[in-house]
């Protein structure tokens, strides 16, 4: 008796938030998705951001000669840290869209998924934040150069090259972004939920 | 219909009391890993702040001139100034210091008022003050490897060997500030585990 009855309250309770919750869940879903998506372009753009420039060369034998130099992103282990920090989060980001898709279907017992979601969303800022940060100093060097430790800017020569590295960079801050947005709502729910049932 | 409006009040009144007794038992437990934690936080950061904005080495160097002249004296300094990524540093870590001591105030009084609402907004931004703090940290770090190590692709050549103090205290304020925004991470996963452990209990209550 005292459990039906608990039941049917609760029932009640639930009705009324449940569009806001099921929009809350959408709007979940689909910032997961977009953060695939944002990743994923992050990691094409570093990987394709090889440039070669024809450089003026002076040989002992040869004389003048110009020589093709490769400018990569695996040059500077930001960069390699930055793509892995990406691919990790692009992983976590398919995997935790379709928790979040599945979960949605039954949002009934779904506060210790948010919990987990809620972890996980922290340490993955927490990564694409720090590679974010690498990969933004160690370009804004190859920007702008610095002259008291005589380290010659690049840009000015690998134009493309620092094109796509600024992409990937600025995508990789959309991620970071998106990422403390989803600890948001994973916080917010939790929140939300606790301040229906006491508080 | 009389029911089911009747019956939450009824719940209420059950459950308040033993409700309250463990939320406030709960939060006294928290109470102390937050304060810790946001202590740590604070005197990490303010360390890692003090130990960048206080780094300078001055080298001096004797060249010869020539077989009858004195050699001449090459003085140089290495600040943290000199470098934007450091700058960045300093000020992310006066920022994330200054966060820590208002936020640990801003707790304090909350938990004494009983305040539930200010402990989700603070969740919230602890999380953001950590991103920030660790791109800071993420910037040091990948300039402070290639002053350590160079890079022979871009012809950035190594400095580190001619200033060995003012790197290894760089070094040090970057790892210590590392340390500090794990705290924050922990801090972050504390908060929402209390929440989600705050929220089991009050379910266990109501049903």
């Amino acid at each position: 008796m005292g459990s039906a009855t608990a039941a049917e309250v609760s029932e009640v309770a639930e009705r009324a938030p449940r569009e806001k919750k099921r929009g809350c869940f959408l709007a979940d879903a689909a910032l997961r998705v977009l953060l695939v998506a944002v990743t994923v372009a992050s990691v094409a753009v570093l990987v394709t951001s090889k440039q070669t420039k024809l450089v003026q060369a002076t040989l002992p034998v040869l004389g003048t000669v110009m020589v093709p130099i490769d400018a990569k992103f695996t040059h500077s282990p930001a960069f390699i840290y930055l793509l892995a920090a990406m691919s990790v989060t692009c992983l976590y980001s398919i995997v935790s869209a379709l928790a979040s898709l599945l979960s949605s279907c039954k949002p009934a017992g779904s506060a210790a998924a948010l919990l987990t979601f809620a972890y996980f969303d922290v340490l993955a800022l927490g990564i694409v934040a720090s590679a974010t940060g690498a990969a933004g100093g160690v370009a804004y060097i190859g920007l702008k150069g610095n002259k008291h430790v005589r380290w010659e800017k690049i840009c000015n020569n690998y134009d493309t090259f620092c094109q796509h590295v600024g992409g990937a960079i600025a995508l990789s801050l959309a991620a970071a972004v998106i990422l403390s947005i989803l600890c948001h709502l994973s916080i917010f729910a939790l929140y939300s939920k606790l301040r229906r049932s006491s508080c | 219909m009389e029911n089911n409006s009747k019956l939450p009040k009824s719940m209420d009144v059950v459950g308040t009391g033993t409700m309250e007794a463990a939320i406030s038992k709960g939060q006294r437990r928290v109470h102390h890993g937050e304060v810790v934690l946001r202590l740590m936080g604070f005197v990490l950061t303010i360390m890692g702040a003090i130990l960048v904005g206080f780094d300078r080495q001055t080298r001096t160097w004797l060249l010869e001139a020539g077989a009858n002249l004195p050699p001449l004296e090459l003085q140089i300094t290495a600040k943290y100034q000199y470098m934007s990524t450091m700058v960045f540093f300093v000020i992310a870590n006066a920022i994330v210091c200054t966060y820590a001591a208002v936020s640990l105030a801003f707790y304090l009084m909350a938990s004494r008022d009983g305040k539930c609402s200010l402990s989700h907004v603070l969740i919230v931004t602890d999380a953001l003050i950590m991103g920030f703090l660790l791109s800071a940290d993420g910037a040091a770090a990948a300039v402070g490897i290639i002053g350590r190590d160079g890079n022979s692709h871009l012809q950035w050549h190594r400095v580190c060997y001619m200033f060995n103090k003012f790197c290894n205290q760089g070094a040090a304020a970057v790892v210590l500030s590392t340390l500090g925004s794990v705290c924050l991470l922990l801090l972050v996963a504390l908060s929402a585990s209390n929440l989600h452990k705050k929220l089991n209990h009050s379910h266990v209550v109501a049903t």
